[in-house]
């Protein structure tokens, strides 16, 4: 475990009162994001979000066909998991990552598992009381640096928009029995439908008597209480979560939901942005015959 | 459902290779901030990312080797690298047979982490490519490079760096790992069935491969550690 | 070399959905093989400097024909005038994806290299490569990447150093595609338009095979519709899950054209289905796959064995259909049968169809070459006649020739076909021999020269020399007293037979096979043409040779005075032919004697002949008997088959007698001693490849089969019991009447009609049980003695030998399952069809003796139909 010295929280400590950090940032800055999706093709849908200079997340969609359950015949699932590698840290070789993991995996599922992320799950039945879709969601850490969950909120909503499900067509046996075909085509495949829904995470940290957003590795430990909320693009607040030992006072927490809810508006705005212009570029080459050259993994670092 | 036809009349594969080519190479190095060496290589659609943390104490006081370091791999699967996805697998079955110069860390240890991000064939090669690439950034002495290739057989013809259609098509796959200065082959796995005689051919070829596989890594190597030399020479 | 990236959305067996990434290079080292051209760096051009200029094409030119060329007009590919032609990669892939069949003929196109037809992997050309644009469909794409490989090709050939005088011309038959291509100045035709010009082979014009035209819309659109549509894949593969519907081959009746049988479950029971009049057969022809519906029970028909020829002409044929088969009235004391009718086709078996025109169905005066429809009727009388198109119907006539079908719309009465070829002209012997050979599917054509290279470079003057004693692991038994039994005239002796006194009071016997795999390997093109052959096919005038006979009648042929490499099974026997021991080798042998069945019984008759050969033909003879006599207290059958021998005339090979072949002891010798080789052979072939041995089986027939046989016997009250073989062997033997001594014979021949066929299988695909042979009444059994003539037996010497020589390195030819399984289903199916040539053969003969003669003979009436009975003529 990294250990804090008492003169480095003080440090940390009093940076954040007087708005500037340890690494020259102010309380509401976030480091500076690099995002490429598309890049596991094996995948039905993939990114990568790398923060700053360390924080590094790969997210990869895969959807798989599967019966519907008995009690909810007419909607399909959204199953996440996380999963820290330890070329991030060593402290999670082996089993040393399990319970965050579950943490990580709880935090994401809660939010995306249900209808406040804004998927229609209707849409992912494929007949109904017969079988639907299951997207699954892996997210790995790969290389960490603070702030782990809301970089993989913002993987998972850039993974999300670049999947494609694939298309199906229902055909009508008679006698009340169906069937579906898949299309092989990669062209047909659909984006899934309400994806501009999608809400992202922002994490506050208290630190003092102040909160910062983004927090570093070192930050993180001084942290003494961290709320984690939920927003989409339309500022609505879909999920909260409240972490660390230490309590928030209610004029503070009510301030720090006002902040998250801004600053996630802004983030969701500059990551549309993000995913459209590349999209838009892919598209024109697409449209000439051109090839899409992908930079590949790491080809940005 | 029709059988696939692996090698045209053309002699062509089913992604256009000849059957002496390798697949597209890429392969970079410190990729990661946290490992004291990373690197990063695909081999066609296989992708692996390996890092270094070491030479440093060792953590099991059972484990101390008094002459020489100890190395500790582990290996682990994406669940998206497969077509089909996978649930979580952990395992460390790959000795890689990295020669490092061992002796000169003594009672300490060195990790390696290998995590495989996509799967299409020849894992096992791509992994000890990657190793090799992230103890080189690491800056830990070897003797020399540890490069890897595969090589199979198709119709009797033998053919170099499989993927995973290939594999997957009851060819037989040969993985050989050398030390190219040397020539010395430090890894030699195979799990199914070749026909001995077929065997030279295939063995030679993969070496070939191997060589081929240092050139490129070892221009990697010297491109990303340009700079340095040339702050030597001011 | 650049890279793309394909994927494509494949669904697992599973279920499952999985996205699959192919990694796809451009290159820049696949040349253009014109002889011309000078820029590309190939070797061994195979596309000729000069090829051919048409009328319309002034400028000499190779051709490339899209997908649906290939895949409506291959006759005309496979012509010998179509030569220089560009197969590119994307039509070829998409051959694969539509129809294996047509693929593989392709693909033979492209191997035989006087057609000079060369396979460019244009997807795989770095300047030829597209990628699919936004919104273009997988067809337009492919479409594209065509035209744009013939724009290549025409300024590659252009800007060729020699500014050679040569293009390339696209043929498409779709109007879309070539107003696209001619817009880039693109050369194309239709295939019609070009064959037309192709002045010095006329007959192309006929097979080219129209479009679906409009009159079919217009038919349609009248209400003309003769069939019910077929149901989709999908709604047949549901019904068949969910029991509405049954699968299973359609078999139509040889008497009678308009009534088949479906060998189907219906009701929990694998039976045999009726399917009787056309619009219940619903355009399925026969050997299809089809799906059936049964119909309820009042529909339900009795067994209306009525023998009907179909009618000469078009009108008449109308009519045929409109009475359906309402006029077949039935004996009511049988049984209802179940009755269904076709809802769809899963699987065709059309195939090119030999037969003639109808002669009343020509107009027009003689030498008119006005396109005219005319019938064709296929000599397999179950196959429906097909209406064709053709401007040579008066030279036609009183030819046999060769019809393919194209279509068969709702609106036909009849199948839509065209021309493919003339065989000659009918009631010749030559034509109606190769009408045979092509109706029974058998490969006869001469071998190549690749396969003919792959013969000792020695030729006639091979010799076993010291070399094959010494290095290989032989057995030397040249010294032994080897001698072989065959009938007169045999040239092709695969076994030989010995025995000797051991000193123990034992005998050792040895049966000695022809060693054909030291001369054909694995792989090799002679190994790859016999596997593909499958078997010699016999028929009265010639042999149709598995093994060039350089090695049939010669290298391996075990003749005598000669030495020759042998594979020998060795037992050591008590005096009561019991197996003490048994033992496999290679070996080196010299042959004694070739007898005929006849010289070796005249030696075992007469008393006076007492050297060592003799002598131990006359033990070989007495241990064939207890082996026989065991044998058939296990329940082993002796069955009967008419088999007739014709004498021919010695330079018109017309028959001039014929009779049926007479048994000796002597051919009974062989065969115990064959039999016995087969079943060591297989025991010890299945031990060390429980999952890959090439084993044959003899199903136990279902009772359902002797039902018409028993019930003929009860009329003379006799009972046939069929539950086990040693039953049935039983019964046979009791069924004898005093007054009539052939009468048991013609039961027993009547009885093998009742048998399933035996089959070649691989032990990895069947239960042990299932193992048995039912006839041979033993539990395991293969062909190991006739590898001159048989491709199993090949295979099992090569198991074999794999069994006995641990340093023997082999590929998984021997060990794959699944391959081996797929040869077996081409044996048997080779197996069948060979027997069946050679049966057709022996009819065609038959005719040809009875011709315009009168004989008379004492016959049995052995099967009575509506309007006809069968008679089982002795002689």
């Amino acid at each position: 475990m990294p250990y804090l010295s008492q003169a480095e929280r003080d440090y940390i400590t009093e940076g954040v009162q007087s708005d500037l950090r340890a690494d020259g940032r102010g309380r509401l800055d976030y480091r500076a994001l690099v995002l490429e999706t598309g890049i596991i093709s094996q995948a039905n849908g993939s990114a990568r979000v790398r923060l700053g200079d360390g924080t590094d997340v790969l997210v990869g969609v895969k959807v798989e066909i599967d019966q519907v359950e008995p009690d909810a015949d007419n909607v399909g699932k959204v199953v996440c998991n996380v999963e820290c590698s330890p070329s991030a840290s060593q402290q999670f070789e082996g089993h040393g990552a399990d319970d965050l993991n579950n943490e990580l995996t709880q935090a994401l599922q809660r939010v995306l598992g249900g209808p406040q992320c804004g998927i229609n799950f209707e849409k992912l039945c494929i007949i109904k009381g017969q079988q639907c879709w299951i997207v699954y969601i892996d997210a790995m850490i790969l290389d960490y640096s603070g702030n782990v969950l809301d970089t993989i909120f913002m993987a998972t909503k850039a993974a999300l928009f670049n999947t494609r499900i694939p298309k199906t067509q229902i055909q009508d046996l008679g006698d009340g029995e169906f069937e579906f075909e898949v299309l092989d085509d990669v062209e047909d495949a659909e984006r899934l439908d309400g994806i501009e829904n999608i809400p992202i995470g922002v994490t506050l940290n208290k630190i003092g008597t102040g909160h910062i957003i983004d927090a570093s590795p070192l930050e993180e430990l001084c942290t003494e209480a961290k709320l984690t909320i939920a927003v989409n693009k339309d500022s609505q607040i879909c999920g909260i979560q409240k972490g660390a030992e230490g309590g928030i006072e209610p004029g503070l927490m009510s301030e720090m939901i006002q902040t998250a809810k801004r600053i996630g508006q802004s983030l969701i705005q500059q990551l549309d942005q993000k995913l459209q212009d590349e999209e838009q570029q892919v598209d024109e080459k697409r449209l000439n015959g051109e090839n899409i050259e992908k930079l590949g993994f790491f080809a940005m670092v | 459902m029709s059988r696939l036809e692996l090698l045209t009349p053309e002699g062509l594969r089913v992604d256009g290779r000849r059957p002496n080519e390798l697949r597209k190479i890429i392969a970079k190095t410190s990729v990661l901030a946290q490992a004291d060496g990373s690197a990063y290589i695909e081999q066609g659609n296989t992708k692996v990312l390996a890092a270094v943390y070491g030479p440093q104490e060792v953590r099991h006081r059972m484990q101390i080797l008094h002459d020489r370091a100890i190395i500790n791999v582990e290996f682990n699967v994406a669940p998206f690298s497969t077509s089909e996805r996978k649930k979580r697998s952990k395992n460390d079955k790959y000795d890689n047979g990295i020669k490092l110069q061992t002796s000169q860390f003594p009672r300490s240890q060195i990790d390696i982490y290998l995590q495989v991000l996509q799967h299409d064939g020849g894992t096992l090669q791509a992994c000890i490519n990657a190793a090799t690439m992230a103890l080189i950034d690491a800056g830990i002495p070897m003797i020399d490079y540890v490069c890897a290739s595969t090589a199979g057989c198709i119709d009797k013809q033998p053919v170099l760096d499989l993927n995973y259609l290939e594999e997957s098509s009851d060819s037989p796959e040969l993985t050989v790992a050398i030390l190219p200065r040397t020539g010395k082959v430090n890894l030699m796995s195979m799990e199914s069935r070749l026909h001995v005689d077929m065997l030279e051919s295939v063995a030679s070829l993969a070496t070939e491969g191997c060589e081929q596989i240092h050139t490129i890594l070892d221009a990697v190597v010297r491109d990303t550690t340009q700079h340095l030399k040339d702050s030597l020479m001011q | 070399m650049s890279l793309r990236a394909k994927s494509f959305i494949k669904r697992t067996k599973k279920g499952n959905v999985i996205k699959v990434i192919k990694e796809h290079y451009l290159r820049d080292d696949i040349w253009c093989s014109s002889a011309l051209c000078e820029s590309c760096n190939h070797t061994d051009a195979l596309l000729s400097a000069t090829p051919r200029a048409t009328e319309s094409f002034r400028t000499p030119h190779y051709i490339v024909p899209d997908t649906n060329v290939f895949m409506n007009q291959i006759d005309i590919m496979e012509h010998p005038a179509i030569k220089d032609v560009i197969v590119l990669q994307t039509v070829r892939e998409e051959l694969r994806h539509l129809s294996m069949p047509i693929y593989n003929r392709v693909n033979a196109i492209v191997a035989d290299k006087n057609k000079r037809f060369y396979a460019f992997s244009n997807e795989h050309h770095k300047e030829t490569y597209i990628e699919r644009m936004k919104d273009e469909s997988p067809n337009d794409r492919n479409d594209r990447a065509i035209r744009v490989s013939v724009k290549w090709y025409a300024n590659h050939l252009a800007n060729g150093k020699k500014k050679a005088p040569i293009t390339v011309v696209m043929l498409s038959d779709d109007r879309d595609n070539r107003e696209k291509a001619k817009s880039a100045a693109i050369k194309c035709s239709s295939v019609r338009d070009y064959v037309a010009d192709l002045t010095d082979s006329p007959e192309l014009v006929d097979m080219v095979v129209s479009a679906k035209d409009a009159s079919e819309a217009q038919a349609k659109a009248d209400g003309k519709i003769e069939y019910e549509e077929h149901l989709s894949q999908v709604q047949i593969a549901n019904g068949v899950k969910n029991g509405k519907f049954s699968q299973g081959t359609l078999n139509i009746s040889g008497h009678n054209y308009l009534e088949a049988t479906v060998m189907a479950t219906v009701e929990g029971k694998q039976q045999n289905v009726y399917i009787v009049g056309r619009k219940n057969m619903n355009r399925s022809i026969q050997g299809d796959t089809v799906a059936i519906q049964v119909l309820p029970k009042s529909e339900w028909k009795k067994t209306a064995s009525v023998a009907i020829e179909e009618d000469e002409d078009e009108a008449t044929e109308m009519k045929a259909e409109s009475e359906n088969t309402d006029g077949m009235d039935v004996d009511n004391a049988l049984p209802e049968m179940p009755t269904a009718k076709v809802v769809g086709i899963i699987r065709k078996k059309w195939r090119p169809y030999c037969g003639f025109i109808s002669k009343k169905s020509i107009h027009g005066t003689e030498g008119s070459t006005s396109a005219q429809n005319v019938i064709f009727r296929a000599m397999d009388r179950r196959i429906p006649s097909i209406k064709i198109r053709t401007t040579q119907a008066h030279t036609l006539a009183g030819q046999r020739i060769v019809v393919a079908i194209d279509s068969w719309p709702t609106t036909s009465v009849l199948p839509l076909g065209h021309f493919v070829k003339t065989l000659g002209s009918s009631g010749d012997k030559e034509t109606e021999t190769e009408v045979l050979l092509l109706e029974h599917d058998v490969p006869f054509q001469e071998f190549s020269k690749r396969i003919l290279e792959d013969l000792p470079a020695e030729g006639e003057d091979w010799v076993v020399l010291d070399k094959h004693v010494h290095n290989e692991r032989r057995r030397d038994f040249r010294h032994l007293n080897v001698c072989s039994i065959d009938p007169p005239g045999c040239t092709d002796i695969d076994d030989a037979l010995h025995v000797r006194a051991l000193p123990n009071g034992n005998f050792e016997v040895g049966v000695h096979i022809a060693d054909v795999t030291y001369f054909v390997k694995p792989g090799m093109p002679m190994d790859e043409e016999a596997a593909g052959r499958g078997t010699t096919v016999y028929l009265v005038d010639k042999r149709i040779d598995m093994l060039p006979s350089l090695l049939g009648t010669n290298l391996c042929s075990l003749r005598s005075n000669v030495e020759r490499l042998a594979f020998s099974c060795i037992w050591e026997m008590n005096e009561n032919a019991e197996i003490v021991n048994v033992d496999f080798t290679k070996s080196v042998i010299k042959s004694k004697f070739s007898f005929t069945y006849e010289e070796a019984q005249n030696r075992i008759d007469d008393d006076r002949m007492q050297d060592d050969v003799t002598k131990g033909i006359r033990t070989l003879n007495s241990f064939a008997k207890k082996l026989k006599q065991r044998r058939l207290e296990k329940g082993a059958l002796t069955l009967a088959s008419p088999e007739v021998r014709f004498n021919l005339e010695n330079d018109s090979q017309d028959p001039v007698d014929v009779e049926l072949k007479e048994l000796k002891d002597t051919n009974a010798l062989v065969e115990e001693f064959m039999l016995l080789a087969n079943i060591s052979v297989a025991e010890r072939i299945y031990s060390k490849f429980p999952d890959s041995a090439l084993l044959r089986r003899h199903p136990t027939p279902p009772d359902s089969n002797f039902e018409e046989l028993r019930r003929a016997l009860s009329e003379f009250n006799i009972s046939l019991e069929t539950s086990t073989s040693k039953e049935l062997s039983d019964s046979l033997d009791r069924a004898v009447i005093p007054s009539d001594p052939y009468f048991n014979k013609m039961v027993r021949i009547m009885t093998t009609r009742c048998m399933l066929q035996a089959q070649y299988f691989s032990s990895g695909t069947e239960a042990e049980q299932d193992f048995r042979h039912y006839g041979l009444a033993c539990p395991i059994y293969t062909h190991f003695t006739s590898p001159i003539r048989r491709y199993s037996d090949v295979m099992v010497h090569r198991l074999l030998e794999a069994c006995i020589d641990a340093d023997l390195t082999y590929g998984q030819e021997l060990t794959d399952k699944m391959r081996m399984k797929e040869l077996c289903d081409n044996l048997n199916f080779r197996n069948r069809m060979a027997q069946q040539a050679a049966r057709s053969s022996v009819e065609l003969y038959t005719n040809l003796f009875f011709r315009n003669k009168v004989v008379e003979e004492d016959g049995h009436v052995i099967r009575i139909l509506r309007n006809g009975f069968v008679v089982l003529v002795q002689k």
